[in-house]
């Protein structure tokens, strides 16, 4: 099942190239060979191609574990999620906010959401890593940061 | 010859630069770091340092990013001897052997193997560079766009069909996408923005190190984050201080050695693969030749041997088409490509000719870096396994930190940092679902290449495919592929039927 649902998104994906492909200008300075939808039109259909092979052909057992027992998998998911979200929040509010107060609370919120001990030391840690990557990157290698 | 007085003279003339020599230190002792830390591999390590390479000039950077490549893929033979958690893709061979060892209490022996193996591995991956990366860039010269177009084609076939041994086709799926997402942006041949939906970003196509950076770094941490079962950490030294003698194991394991050292630079030279299947290669070769393949996967020196020579040897092989072809033979290989394009240096058949002095002065750093890898190997290593101590739950978030950073300074815009997260989840994705990465990633480098190629192919001819059949190299490649696609897929169908 999981073959077929990643073997429809893949391919879900080649069709939507494919037609962009075919949308683009058949005939160039160069002639009908230097058209630049041949070699995306290409390598879409192989996509597809092989992504129905994946979708039609006898579905395999996975090799993931799927002999961790439920409750783990729920706790995994729900950290996955949490994870997810943290990372998602830290790369919008990026730019909007300074630098080193957002990273020193992204860093602080994450480990102690994950970690649920050691409040105080690990904010004093983030912030410490925090400053340490500043210097690092405008300081001692001169690149600019977010 | 010029290449082996170049590979020399770069040797001394680094031990007598004492900046330089501080440069490959540190960036030796991080790439060890980072090959340690189980989530970090040696293709994160080498994008992150290729950010704060920037402002270097390419002889200091490109030696600096060989230290950290060679010490990432020696580090992660650390926690695969403690800790049964390769710390890079590259060291799963060794945990078969070397956690076994450690358990014994033979941890500290098993890791000073280790670390002499993967010496002696790197130094025949640098005799390889040296030999055989001229001979290439000859044959390399004789590439016109029809070997060009079937060799990148080639190369995500073949990395598709090693990297998912199992199930090959998503290794060809993985391979195909690569390619096509590669094909977002303006084109070479006529600048037409393909895919772009108007958004100027997307002009200039996708970045690698984004890209690189979001499908091997992302995944690895939020599946780090995820797990609630922690891995059992093995420090028991308690066997090391017997008389075991190094000399003796060298000795025993000679045939091993250069076995496992050519197989590891051979499979390097395959584009894409990398050091991970080169040490499982190795080891089931050094077990199939062994006396003894009942200690396999019990502490077997033959074993722990054949995997880290193999895996470190491979690392010079997956230099050598980066240098003469500009077709990376690893991911790490492919930052490496990439950093020698941000630096200046158009790694390809003309290397030779534009900067003939490059193939020397790479294998030259190369042994530096082994020298470096060995010292800090012996001395220190014991150290960095406290870093283990350090919570996940701690260490993951810096490191999304210095992804988002390091992805950030490359061109100094966010929309690479969007780009990172969305390539991190697509990769998460490929990775629940079996698919590999490696492919993908190398289609994404050859997917311009096989792009320009195929086109001017088919304009040099007005369409005629007939000399993609003709030209002998081309020819050799379209029956290589045909036979990677018949051995991997056909006998699997009759079996299936059985």
């Amino acid at each position: 099942m999981k073959d077929r649902i990643s073997a429809l998104v893949f391919m879900t994906l080649g069709i939507f190239f494919l037609i962009g492909a075919l949308r683009m200008p058949r005939a160039t300075e160069y002639g009908r060979y230097g058209a630049p939808g041949i070699v995306p039109a290409f390598f879409s259909i192989m996509v597809i191609l092989l992504c129905s092979i994946m979708f039609v052909r006898k579905q395999r057992a996975s090799t993931n574990s799927s002999d961790v027992p439920r409750e783990i998998k729920r706790a995994e998911n729900r950290r996955l999620l949490l994870a997810s979200a943290m990372f998602l929040a830290y790369v919008f509010l990026l730019g909007k906010m300074n630098f080193v107060v957002l990273t020193s609370i992204f860093l602080s919120a994450t480990s102690i959401v994950f970690l649920k001990r050691r409040f105080v030391l690990i904010s004093a840690i983030s912030v410490a890593v925090t400053v340490g990557i500043y210097y690092l990157f405008s300081h001692v290698f001169l690149l600019p940061l977010p | 010859m010029y290449t082996v007085k170049v590979f020399f003279e770069s040797i001394v003339s680094t031990f007598s630069n004492p900046v330089l020599l501080f440069h490959l230190s540190w960036s030796t002792l991080l790439g060890i770091l980072v090959g340690t830390l189980p989530g970090l591999t040696a293709t994160l390590g080498v994008a992150i340092l290729t950010t704060l390479t920037f402002g270097f000039p390419p002889e200091i950077a490109i030696p600096m990013l060989l230290c950290v490549y060679v010490g990432a893929i020696y580090g992660g033979s650390r926690t695969a001897i403690v800790l049964n958690i390769p710390g890079t893709p590259a060291n799963a061979a060794t945990t078969v052997d070397g956690f076994p060892l450690a358990r014994s209490g033979m941890a500290g022996f098993a890791l000073n193997v280790a670390t002499i193996m993967s010496g002696i591995g790197s130094i025949i991956g640098a005799i390889f560079i040296v030999s055989l990366a001229p001979a290439l860039g000859a044959l390399a010269l004789k590439f016109g766009s029809w070997e060009f177009a079937v060799l990148a084609i080639f190369g995500t076939i073949i990395a598709g069909s090693l990297t998912a041994p199992k199930d090959p086709l998503k290794g060809w799926i993985a391979g195909f996408l690569g390619l096509m997402i590669a094909m977002i942006g303006l084109d070479e041949i006529v600048s037409f923005p393909r895919y772009t939906f108007g958004n100027i970003q997307l002009y200039g196509g996708i970045s690698l190190l984004p890209v690189l950076v979001g499908v091997y770094g992302v995944p690895e941490i939020l599946t780090s984050l995820k797990r609630v079962i922690k891995a059992e950490v093995v420090l028991d030294f308690s066997k090391g201080k017997q008389k075991l003698s190094y000399l003796g194991t060298i000795k025993r394991n000679a045939v091993n050695l250069v076995r496992s050292g050519i197989i590891g630079v051979f499979i390097g030279v395959i584009p894409g693969v990398g050091e991970d299947v080169a040490a499982w290669v190795a080891y089931d070769a050094a077990k199939r030749m062994s006396k003894e393949p009942e200690m396999f996967g019990k502490g077997s020196i033959e074993g722990l041997t054949a995997a880290e020579t193999a895996n470190n040897a491979c690392v010079g092989g997956a230099i050598i088409p980066v240098l003469t072809l500009a077709v990376p033979g690893s991911a790490p290989a492919a930052v490496l490509l990439a950093a020698m394009w941000i630096h200046g240096i158009k790694a390809g058949p003309l290397l030779p000719i534009e900067h003939p002095e490059m193939i020397g002065y790479v294998a030259g750093s190369f042994v530096i870096a082994t020298i470096l890898m060995v010292v800090f190997g012996l001395l220190v290593t014991r150290l960095f396994l406290k870093i283990l101590m350090v919570p996940t739950e701690i260490l993951m978030p810096i490191i999304f930190v210095l992804c988002v950073v390091g992805t950030y300074v490359l061109n100094g815009r966010l929309f690479d940092v969007w780009v990172m997260l969305l390539f991190g989840l697509l990769g998460y994705f490929m990775r629940i679902n079996d698919f590999p990465a490696a492919p993908f990633v190398l289609g994404f480098i050859l997917g311009p290449m096989a792009d320009t190629n195929i086109r001017r192919a088919l304009m040099l001819k007005n369409g005629d495919i007939s000399p993609f059949f003709t030209r002998p190299i081309s020819l050799v490649l379209i029956i290589a592929i045909a036979l990677v696609v018949l051995s991997k897929y056909l006998p699997k169908r009759r079996g299936e039927k059985r």
